[in-house]
């Protein structure tokens, strides 16, 4: 006796204006979804509960710039999945997942939105497909992304932290640079809190980083060049390059398995993968972009060199999020 | 004249006796068209485990939901959620239950909780501190008590297809229970996010929106019409929510939970149904005795915590930690009592007793020195008496016999001499293929 799960989350959904909605509509957003639009933002909590006592926070930050259209559900439905089932199947307990998408704010008008964390794929996808992609960029060569990790250490409240000190994860997608700092004026305008200065963007990462792994994940390798020195700088080996963007959630679910020791190494993630049915040609590539973090977490274990060129007959919403 | 059986499953405990599994195992057993839901609401939690690993916790949906054509009933005592169905449907269909809400009939009586009871409901727990009563923060309690208070808001299954009245019944339960709480101070994120949602006005709407898909695929169904289900030729199972130690009632105040346990409330919904045949009461418990939450568990012993494991319940959440105790004997005979007359037992985890060192509690020595061995039961409802209980069983020490169980076997054989009733199947595990009839059991 003693269980509420489904009224929880029931109760939880409409609360917060997350009555399920017909599966077509799909990125149909024309401005910011009023429930991920961070004005005053409190805190996105990841909790434990009966259905899933060790959970693990998870953050998306997706560069959302860029000509975008409408994306077919269905895109956005296939990945999803293939994410929480490569976990699941690595034996990552638990994961939690919460969507950022990140623009431009000296120039788009949605730079900020903010989703909740979410344990099942229906959930997740739905506020990924609330998601307004709203297609501006600045042409400065910059995107918010401080946004995320000043969200990430300001806003978020995660029980792997809390009650097991094992942090979490954020994965910000992009082929920009970063603006250098916080602007104060940017929280107080979008978030509706105020800071007494800039926030420089070194100590925001630095910030994010107590309670989470922090990762950028470049899916565009014509503009990696530009972007990832950069990143290198701030992140260091955790600027993870990608042969292709549909690689980003198997990449990802990758590096939580590897990171959480969930997989010895890679060749079992590749055992792992190629038990779910991806193909053999996609299962390089991931192992490719992960090569080199693996190969931090542990040392003695063999280089992989067969660098695999990105297909680019894979037509995939994540290339299409980044244009 | 009527072919139909009728069976009920009655917890003995506080809970979590397995009740689940054996439906699940007699809609098997003797192929039951029917489980009807009698009491409580949405806080049930009622596991069935298959033995291909699917696992599926009941909550209010009819634990026989994994057999095919069988029906729920939710009777008009229980308190619905609607959109609670609406997730729990979802993973059942994950499950492999696709059909599920096809299968459910929902009587237009049963009265309906909302956000606004749950927000009213936790934030009520929340201001009892450390005299919380225990609460699965969802609601149900909450609802009954503003039933009970002010009966002509009461939200009613059938009144949700008139959009206006429930609009209606919704914003006076809203303003009552938002005026009651203004002045209370937010203690937490959480309570302010219960207190925003009292002050929503819009909230009402949109939680009317989300309910349409229950309403379109179970719509409230008459009297008439859940009296012809019961009716129906085969065998029907009353599952019953909760234990009758936590009974509104019988319980131990204020630990209990808004739900009425017992033989009487399950022929009251019969006979509702117009249906005046005889019921088979079966009452369930375990080997052992569990407690989720607060409240008195006099033979809660720490070594038990550590020894049985406890896949499907959390101490997390609303509901608190769970403990587990030695069997009670003076538990079991107030139990007894409470619930009234038992054609018959039903006993889980009996394959706990080989190795947990389960001792039986044969009386208890009371705070003032003497011993005592049951407690009495009050001729009318008296919450008074039900607190005097509370207090004597919080000061209670239990005198356990001098040898621990020695086999499920001799498990059984006490149970029978305590009870005067036989058990008629004893599970050695969590799926239907691990219960075993009686003679199998000693």
């Amino acid at each position: 006796m003693g269980y509420g799960n489904y009224s929880h989350a029931a109760h939880a959904a409409i609360v917060a204006d997350r009555a399920a909605k017909p599966g077509s509509e799909v990125f149909k957003q024309t401005a910011t979804h009023m429930l991920m639009n961070p004005q005053g933002l409190k805190v996105r909590e990841s909790r434990d509960n009966a259905d899933h006592p060790n959970s693990l926070g998870i953050v998306f930050a997706l560069d959302v710039t860029g000509s975008m259209g409408n994306i077919p559900q269905t895109l956005a439905r296939r990945e999803l999945p293939t994410f929480m089932k490569l976990l699941t199947d690595c034996g990552v307990a638990d994961p939690q997942l919460l969507f950022m998408a990140i623009g431009d704010a000296t120039s788009d008008q949605a730079p900020l939105q903010v989703g909740q964390f979410e344990s099942t794929a229906n959930l997740m996808d739905q506020w990924l497909t609330w998601s307004y992609l709203e297609g501006g960029g600045g042409g400065s060569g910059e995107e918010s992304y401080e946004l995320a990790f000043y969200v990430m250490a300001q806003h978020t409240d995660m029980d792997c932290w809390v009650k097991r000190k094992k942090r979490g994860y954020l994965f910000v997608t992009g082929d920009e640079l970063p603006y250098p700092a916080v602007s104060r004026h940017q929280v107080e305008g979008l978030i509706g809190e105020k800071l007494d200065e800039d926030i420089p963007i070194e100590e925001v990462i630095a910030a994010a980083a107590e309670t989470t792994h922090l990762f950028f994940l470049i899916p565009d390798a014509q503009r990696r060049r530009r972007c990832e020195p950069r990143w290198r700088e701030l992140l260091g080996d955790h600027v993870i390059c990608m042969d292709s963007p549909d690689d980003a959630c198997a990449v990802a679910a990758g590096i939580v398995a590897l990171t959480e020791k969930a997989v010895p190494n890679l060749d079992a993630l590749a055992g792992v993968m190629g038990g779910t049915g991806m193909a053999k040609e996609r299962v390089r590539g991931v192992l490719h972009a992960l090569d080199g973090y693996a190969a931090l977490l542990d040392p003695t274990a063999p280089r992989r060199a067969t660098p695999v060129a990105g297909n680019g007959a894979r037509s995939s919403w994540w290339k299409r999020l980044f244009g | 004249m009527t072919s139909t059986r009728y069976v009920s499953l009655l917890g003995l405990g506080f809970g979590d006796c397995g009740k689940g599994r054996f439906t699940d195992f007699l809609c098997d057993a003797w192929g039951a068209h029917t489980v009807v839901r009698f009491n409580g609401g949405a806080q049930a939690g009622h596991n069935v485990v298959l033995a291909d690993g699917r696992h599926h916790t009941f909550s209010q949906f009819g634990a026989g939901s994994f057999h095919a054509g069988v029906a729920t009933v939710l009777a008009s005592p229980v308190v619905v959620h609607p959109t609670a169905l609406r997730v729990e449907a979802e993973v059942l269909q994950r499950a492999g239950v696709p059909d599920a809400f096809a299968r459910l009939f929902i009587d237009a009586r049963c009265r309906v909780t909302t956000p606004f009871h749950q927000a009213a409901g936790r934030l009520r727990e929340w201001s009892r501190g450390a005299a919380a009563h225990g609460s699965c923060g969802v609601g149900v309690g909450e609802t009954v008590r503003q039933a009970l208070a002010v009966p002509e808001t009461t939200l009613h299954y059938g009144d949700l297809v008139h959009a206006t009245r429930t609009l209606d019944k919704l914003e006076a339960v809203r303003v009552a229970l938002h005026r009651e709480f203004a002045n209370a101070a937010a203690s937490s994120a959480d309570a302010a996010q219960e207190l925003a949602a009292l002050a929503d006005a819009s909230l009402a709407q949109r939680w009317l929106d989300a309910v349409q898909p229950c309403l379109r695929q179970s719509p409230p169904a008459s009297a008439d019409a859940i009296g012809e289900r019961l009716a129906l030729p085969g065998t029907v199972l009353f599952e019953g929510a909760q234990g009758v130690l936590l009974d509104e009632w019988r319980g131990f105040h204020p630990h209990t939970t808004w739900s009425t346990v017992s033989a009487a409330a399950v022929e009251a919904v019969l006979r509702d149904a117009g249906i005046a045949a005889p019921v088979q009461h079966l009452g369930v418990l375990r080997s052992h005795l569990t407690r989720h939450g607060a409240g008195p568990l006099p033979t809660h012993d720490h070594r038990l915590d550590a020894r049985l494991a406890e896949p499907h319940n959390a101490d997390e959440g609303w509901q608190g930690a769970f403990r587990r105790g030695h069997p009670d004997a003076v538990l079991l005979r107030y139990a007894l009592a409470a619930a009234g007359p038992l054609d018959g037992l039903l006993a889980s985890h009996l394959d706990a007793v080989a190795h947990a060192d389960l001792r039986w509690c044969a009386g208890y020595r009371g705070a003032d020195g003497r011993t005592l061995s049951s407690l009495p039961l009050s001729d009318a409802p008296d919450l008074d008496h039900q607190h005097a209980l509370t207090r004597l069983l919080e000061g209670a020490q239990p005198l356990y016999e001098p040898n621990p169980v020695a086999s499920a076997a001799d498990w059984v054989r006490r149970a029978e001499a305590l009870s005067g009733l036989p058990v008629r199947f004893g599970a050695f595990g969590p799926v239907r293929e691990a219960v075993r009839a009686r003679d199998l059991l000693c």
